[in-house]
């Protein structure tokens, strides 16, 4: 007889409680006494639950009766003698040791990093891209019903005027012969423009009243012909949705409380995200200003414009949740 | 007058001995630091494999939280196996799946499938609650839950009407009519669990967290609308973010106080209200502690990007525990559920449907 040790004995119809030795004898049998009747069970029958830090561990007869105990090194070496548990005792050895834990733990920033700062963006570019065109039809049609019976007016511009900016938009849209481009004039948000997956550009009347002549409003379409060639309202869902999804994977159920704060993370990762695709669509908009011509200021004067009439809205104090990089910064871009 | 009760002898009667209550505390002994090692390698190995191991993840999660939970000198213990843990995510991610292909491509199907997840939501609730039960055990003794799938989509059906028709007036009842269902249809071998908890200690509670919300929500309306007034006119933009901001910060971190104490009180009804067999529990969490808890723990989570979340969820069970006593009278005694009746409230070995989906009660 080798390596007894104390334990807890349940035999599995009753919650009663027995303390008993257990020990291993040469010919592998398990012989647990301090019961009216002892009881013997080959090693091999017995089932041994795996190491979890110090919680307590068990022994699983075949009749259904169960040993408890705390005794880590007596286990270990059943755990050795009946050769099994190798997965577990690697776990176990992963979870065990701080260097492990902390290389973990470092392993996992770098992921989080390099994920939200490439991986999501890469991966929503490739699914953006495999998306039918049927699809993203349906999706710009939809959003833009909705703003529609929701915040959008119908445009009160003359006929003239939508046709003079509608001819030159034509005239845009021609150098990207596989966008399907369409123009639309709404009012009712204030100066804005913006671009809906299915090639629909949206500019409000306030935008072009706001703009001192056509080429500023050119400019801003060259910006939003930037977002639909890029697919970025698709990206930008699918690169939110991500960031919901895998926080709430790895970070949910604390309590609903810190479940909230949790998420601050990804309100930071999509306002990232967000700020990367306005770059990309000005990027593309100062190559379109650059192929036609157009001086390159006449973007940074409808921002400065914009800047103004949104009441100045000092760029440092929010710059890390907003959606679009400082309209300073933007206008230096252009006015280089 | 006697000192000492008559003592029988020889006529074969003796007294019937008076159970004496004992006050058990349940106690948790995990800690933060074991705990984050299990949780970083889980959330790493997940990760690594894909969410293959998220399976594993959950039962060695699961299992530190049962082993480390204490009364009367035993720990439960979580039992359940990782690949049913496993089968059940991979059926869920196949039915939502289904359900978000279906909606791009065909309404129709996008309705039938719909349909039919809504349909069979009461049977895998009903699944879920089995599943956890008969995998949760104390001293080799096995929980279960005895509820019926058509029980519960009644139950779930009749309770909506309810919701709806009252305008929301009923949700305390409802809530109290769902725990009120889960907890008298779980066993702990063979001793049926009681709830002595009461609707009106739920109207109750929200009624006081209704009570403490409305001067939030006022102080908050009218500040909004002072700084919408505050616009210039012929601005048609909304309140500039920096005005808004801190209002809201100050609005949610007051909004905490009604969430803490619905929390607190909610625990006290549902822990303190059950019974086993002569055995009843007695929960006294305070919102006051719960709400201190929570803002440590939201701060800690939010500036360590998460990585303090093992931490936090120690911290979250050790304070239930510590809150909770359990009042025995007489030892804690039960009996393996019987194989036939076993059999008889599906608890036999089908392996149809034995399955795991992530629902916590």
């Amino acid at each position: 007889m080798t390596q007894s040790f104390h334990a807890a004995y349940y035999d599995g119809t009753t919650s009663q409680r027995t303390g008993v030795e257990v020990s291993l004898d040469e010919s592998g049998t398990l012989h647990v006494t301090g019961l009216a009747v002892p009881v013997t069970h080959p090693l091999a029958s017995v089932r041994i639950s795996p190491r979890l830090g110090n919680t307590t561990r068990s022994l699983r007869f075949p009749d259904g009766a169960k040993c408890e105990t705390h005794d880590h090194a007596a286990l270990e070496a059943l755990e050795r003698a009946a050769g099994r548990g190798t997965f577990a005792r690697l776990v176990h050895t992963l979870e065990s040791r701080w260097r492990y834990a902390l290389s973990a733990a470092l392993a996992l920033v770098v992921i989080g990093l390099v994920g939200t700062k490439w991986g999501i963006p890469i991966l929503a570019r490739h699914i953006a891209d495999a998306v039918p065109p049927r699809m993203a039809y349906d999706l710009g049609r939809g959003t833009l019903q909705v703003l529609d019976r929701t915040i959008l007016k119908p445009s009160e511009l003359d006929a003239d005027r939508k046709q003079q900016l509608r001819t030159e938009f034509a005239g845009m849209a021609r150098h990207y012969p596989k966008l399907p481009l369409t123009l639309n004039f709404r009012r009712g948000v204030g100066p804005n423009a913006f671009a809906l997956p299915d090639g629909s550009v949206v500019v409000t009347d306030e935008l072009v009243k706001l703009a001192q002549n056509d080429e500023e409003v050119l400019a801003v379409l060259a910006h939003e012909i930037g977002h639909v060639h890029h697919r970025h309202s698709l990206r930008m869902a699918l690169e939110s949705s991500t960031v919901v999804l895998l926080l709430s994977t790895y970070l949910g159920d604390v309590t609903q409380l810190t479940t909230l704060s949790a998420s601050l993370p990804g309100v930071y990762a999509q306002a990232h995200y967000s700020r990367e695709l306005e770059t990309e669509a000005d990027t593309f908009a100062l190559h379109y200003l650059d192929q036609s011509g157009i001086p390159h200021r006449r973007f940074a004067d409808i921002l400065r414009a914009l800047q103004k009439s949104v009441g100045g809205d000092a760029d440092s104090s929010m710059q890390y949740l907003a959606s679009h990089p400082p309209t300073t910064e933007r206008i230096q871009r252009f006015e280089r | 007058m006697q000192a000492y009760p008559p003592v029988v002898t020889g006529s074969g009667f003796t007294p019937p001995p008076t159970p004496v209550e004992r006050e058990l505390p349940f106690q948790f002994t995990g800690n933060a630091k074991e705990y984050f090692r299990i949780w970083i390698v889980n959330v790493l190995l997940t990760i690594v494999t894909l969410g293959v191991y998220s399976a594993w993840a959950k039962v060695r999660s699961k299992q530190y939280f049962y082993r480390n939970t204490w009364v009367d000198g035993s720990s439960f213990e979580y039992l359940a196996d990782p690949i049913k843990v496993l089968k059940g995510r991979i059926i869920a991610a196949v039915a939502l799946g289904t359900l978000f292909a279906a909606q791009r491509y065909s309404l129709p199907l996008y309705i039938a499938v719909l349909i039919l997840i809504l349909m069979a939501t009461p049977w895998v609730f009903v699944k879920a609650l089995a599943f956890n039960a008969r995998n949760s055990a104390f001293r080799n003794i096995r929980f279960a839950f005895t509820g019926r799938a058509a029980e519960a989509a009644g139950l779930y059906l009749g309770m909506t009407l309810f919701h709806i028709v009252t305008c929301g007036i009923a949700y305390p009842y409802v809530q109290w009519r769902f725990t009120s269902f889960a907890v008298w249809r779980h066993l702990y071998g063979d001793q049926r669990l009681g709830w002595a908890s009461k609707y009106g200690g739920y109207y109750r509670t929200y009624l006081i967290a209704l009570l403490v919300t409305l001067p939030g929500y006022i102080v908050a309306a009218v500040m909004g609308f002072a700084s919408m007034r505050g616009m210039k006119p012929g601005h048609t933009t909304p309140i500039p973010s920096t005005t808004l901001l801190p209002l809201l910060v100050v609005f949610y971190a007051y909004l905490l106080i009604p969430a803490a104490f619905v929390r607190a009180s909610l625990a006290n009804l549902l822990y303190g209200g059950l019974q086993v067999g002569p055995h009843y529990f007695v929960s006294n969490q305070r919102w006051g502690e719960l709400l201190k808890l929570y803002v440590v723990n939201a701060l800690g989570v939010i500036f360590s990007l998460g990585l303090l979340t093992p931490w936090a969820k120690v911290r979250v069970a050790a304070y239930r525990a510590s809150r909770l006593t359990l009042h025995a009278q007489g030892p804690l005694y039960a009996e393996k559920l019987l194989e036939d009746e076993a059999t008889a409230i599906g608890e036999g070995l089908t392996d149809l449907g034995d399955f795991d989906i992530g629902i916590g009660v």
